[in-house]
């Protein structure tokens, strides 16, 4: 679970460009988008492209990312259970 | 003044032509359906897809290749021949007419064609040519050429409201008396690309669309190409021809909220319609029908039904989109709805809004079937376009029996149509405000941002010479330079400085140009498309690949809800940004313009741009932001005047440039000469036919070549007035040209712009000095 984490936190800024971040600076479980880290609607559709094209987990309806991508532990727990 | 439309084409997925549009939608008729003929992985998705292949469209519209290997200058050709044989446009009213296409996907079709190929392998020849099809701009190039020989042609590029934007600049042309009469539209063939784009966006809808409905689900796209013929008053009466309607009001705003989301409240589709009827000059009851833009996304419209509650609050005019019978043809929407709307003016009904079952919020129906109306007035035909680039069209019925009054057809004073190139300042009988320039900034292959390459310029022996990068620092933060491109923090950076310089926090307009558009994010994309085929594809590369992505990054970091048109027409995509601009602050519509013009190449492009173009020598990226304004103070010098003539015969350019250049021992002309006689000849060959001397220059030796190259001229061309000095390495010598002369450059008066495109428009952009001499 640790190695993924860390493995998401590098790869979520790799695809959202979060240039001035490093691993350490993101909290396994503080939100990501609005107060968190500002992320918006483009960028679930990104994390979205992230789980297909790094875990085969395929979301066809962008609601259901609300609830995953509420932080990096919650993205880390949806890949262990699928 | 009113502009009267006297010809309309149409091709869509619900027919071919005027006629077959009507039928269909008289009869709801939907086209949508299963996708047959774009080879792709989601032909499932249901689209407004027109109903023939290539080569059959190609024998309609009777042409060979290259056009038969791009659909959307098939649908072009096919819809403008029908505008005009409608407006019954002879040959000599083509020649002084002006061609306005709006289109975004281009060749693109072509060119996913061949990328994945040459992603491995770039000796292929054809495919090489074939992606020089890619940009906007050689669409419009050859729609027009098989209509005519248009006395004006540009390219307007603001993705889903090119087209309405496109007839906006054709009515704002007539209005200034530049032209009397415009063929304005636009044509989108389905791709790959944005197909697969939109659905990176998960915006299309796997059912029929439908608009309006609570349970909508997103777009099906379509494709389809229409044209309406726009003409003024003296040229209906001298031409004896009946309108079909007038474009009464039209208005274009910006959102400034989201590149591909609208703001709650809809702000921007409030203002383009609140604007465009106080243009027209007409009242909100006065609205018979609303041509929605109604895309079936859940974002368009509720936010678009918002901005009509502002407006109307429970009494909402009879609205409906008619994208479920033609699909979301994009660029094409606007003249697409325009030419419904005016057969709904003409035959008395409203199209029905198909597909709709239930309201989003009490009081939102929309026409559900379709409706016998006769005497309909007023129609707002509504399109949206990313970046919130929000345009209305107001088409309305007229009296027109003034046809028959005193100014028959057979009046002597308007005999003869007006030539484009020949209507001088003196010619008008309104006043104009004047234009000036109050600042402009440059990133180049040039130290950025500053003037180091008047004395000390860098010099380049390899074919590519890419920017110098600018720091982005002080005018972004972190958090939102990530999103943003190379040629994203060009432009800001650019258009940041020249504000600054200007002392100006908010334009009225931003208006831009660009050959190649978002050229680096387009071809990943297309890249992740040769890799991981149709599917888990990038969202932020498409929102970022649309031409008018870069107007409306600084329109959302100003909250500019401004005027925001961008053009994409090869080496006039500069020129024709300025045009608008000074059209528009010309007859008052504006104060002030933020005008710039930026192009970007990747190393795989810089090679087909080579082999494309024989006449570059150094294929270079440049971003060019200036301030145009009516304000006089503290300005650097009068924009006095700018012509673009398509293919004109070189006597009339080299009139214009006597004309213009009242002392040529005080003035100065800036060519866009580079040292390569497949390029330089035309520049020889009209300086050998005006018969005076002047200082002749040069500046692309050292700015290198590219679609913006004439912004870097007219860069070069204020930095001169503004210093009242010419660097020596600029000088062409009389060696070169022998025009060549010294002049007194304390004493400079003008300075012209010269600049000279591959398929043969040329520009003229005059600068005057604004100081006591």
């Amino acid at each position: 679970m640790e190695n993924l984490i860390d493995k998401l936190k590098s790869q979520i800024i790799e695809v959202l460009n979060l240039e001035d971040l490093t691993p350490a600076d993101i909290d396994v479980d503080a939100p990501l988008f609005g107060e968190g880290l500002g992320l918006d609607s483009i960028d679930a559709l990104e994390l979205i492209v992230l789980l297909e094209r790094e875990y085969g987990i395929k979301l066809s309806n962008p609601a259901e990312g609300k609830e995953i991508f509420k932080s990096v532990k919650s993205i880390a727990d949806y890949i262990s259970n699928h | 003044m009113e502009i009267f439309i006297t010809g309309y084409g149409i091709i869509s997925a619900i027919g071919n032509g005027v006629d077959e549009t009507l039928n269909s939608l008289l009869d709801s008729s939907s086209g949508v359906g299963p996708i047959r003929h774009l080879l792709t992985d989601h032909a499932h998705l249901p689209a407004g897809e027109v109903k023939f292949s290539n080569s059959e469209l190609a024998t309609l519209a009777g042409v060979g290749y290259p056009e038969s290997e791009l659909r959307t200058v098939l649908l072009g050709i096919i819809a403008g021949k029908e505008a005009i044989a409608s407006a019954r446009l002879q040959k000599v009213d083509i020649e002084h007419a002006a061609f306005i296409n709006g289109t975004t996907v281009g060749g693109m079709d072509l060119s996913e064609k061949h990328f994945a190929k040459l992603l491995q392998d770039r000796s292929d020849d054809i495919a090489m040519a074939e992606l020089g099809y890619n940009d906007c701009g050689v669409s419009s190039r050859l729609i027009a050429d098989r209509l005519g020989k248009f006395g004006f042609i540009t390219t307007s590029s603001t993705a889903c409201s090119s087209a309405a934007n496109a007839i906006i600049l054709g009515a704002n042309m007539i209005s200034n008396g530049l032209v009397d009469i415009v063929v304005a539209g636009g044509s989108e063939s389905l791709s790959k690309f944005h197909l697969n784009g939109f659905n990176t966006l998960m915006i299309l809808d796997k059912e029929k669309s439908r608009p309006f409905d609570e349970l909508r689900a997103g777009i099906n796209l379509g494709e389809g190409a229409a044209y309406i013929v726009l003409e003024s008053k003296r040229s209906v009466l001298r031409r004896g021809v009946t309108p079909l309607g007038i474009l009464r009001g039209y208005a274009n705003t910006c959102d400034a909220f989201h590149q591909t989301a609208s703001s709650d409240n809809g702000e921007g589709a409030y203002l383009s319609m609140t604007e465009a009827m106080d243009m027209a000059a007409i009242k909100p009851a006065e609205i018979d029908y609303i041509n929605a833009h109604g895309t079936g996304t859940p974002n368009n419209d509720i936010t678009e039904l918002a901005a009509m509650q502002r407006i109307w609050g429970q009494a909402l005019p009879h609205f409906s989109s008619t994208k479920p019978f033609t699909g979301h043809t994009t660029s094409a929407s606007g003249s697409i709805e325009a030419v419904i709307s005016l057969l709904a003016l003409r035959h008395g009904f409203i199209p029905a809004n198909a597909g709709w079952v239930s309201p989003i919020a009490p009081d939102s129906t929309p026409v559900r079937s379709m409706l016998r109306h006769n005497g309909l007035r007023n129609i707002i035909c509504n399109s949206f376009g990313f970046g919130g680039n929000d345009s209305t069209l107001i088409f309305s019925n007229a009296d027109y029996r003034f046809l028959n009054s005193e100014y028959g057809a057979d009046n002597p004073v308007c005999r003869t149509p007006r030539k484009v190139c020949n209507i001088s300042e003196t010619e008008t009988e309104w006043i104009q405000y004047p234009c000036y320039v109050q600042s402009i900034a440059q990133v180049s292959c040039q130290s950025p941002l500053c003037d180091d390459w008047m004395e000390n310029p860098a010099l380049y022996s390899d074919k590519f010479a890419p920017a110098i990068e600018p720091s982005v620092k002080e005018f972004v933060k972190p958090s939102e330079a990530r999103r943003l491109s190379r040629i994203l923090k060009r432009t800001v950076a650019t258009s940041l400085t020249a504000l600054k310089e200007a002392y100006l926090d908010m334009p009225d307009a931003i208006i831009t140009g660009t050959g190649m558009g978002c050229l680096e994010n387009s071809e990943k994309f297309l890249t992740d498309m040769a890799v991981y085929g149709e599917s888990k594809l990038k969202p932020t590369l498409f929102m970022q690949s649309t031409h008018n992505t870069i107007s409306s990054l600084i329109a959302i970091m100003l909250k500019c809800h401004g005027y925001n048109n961008t053009y994409s027409h090869r080496g006039i995509s500069f020129d024709s940004a300025l045009l608008d601009a000074m059209t528009q602050i010309n007859c008052g519509k504006i104060m002030s313009a933020l005008v710039g013009a930026h192009d970007e190449v990747t190393p795989l492009f810089a090679d087909i741009m080579a082999h494309t173009h024989p006449e570059f020598n150094l294929i270079s990226e440049n971003s060019v932001s200036a301030v145009i304004s009516g304000n006089a103070d503290n300005a650097i010098c009068r924009l006095a005047d700018i012509k673009i003539l398509n293919r004109p015969v070189l006597t009339d350019v080299a009139s214009i440039l006597k004309n213009w250049m009242s002392d040529p021992s005080r003035s100065a002309i800036i060519t866009g000469m580079n040292g390569n006689p497949l390029n330089d000849t035309p520049y020889k060959h009209l300086l050998d036919l005006v018969n005076f001397k002047t200082r002749v220059l040069k500046f692309r030796h050292i700015f290198g070549d590219n679609y913006s190259s004439s912004a870097m001229g007219f860069y070069v061309g204020v930095r001169i007035l503004e210093n009242s000095a010419i660097p020596a390495h600029l000088v062409a010598g009389s060696e070169e040209i022998a025009n060549d002369i010294p002049v007194d450059t304390g004493m400079l008066k003008d300075v012209i712009i010269l600049n000279h495109t591959e398929d043969d428009i040329w520009s003229i952009i005059k600068l005057t000095s604004i100081r006591n001499l």
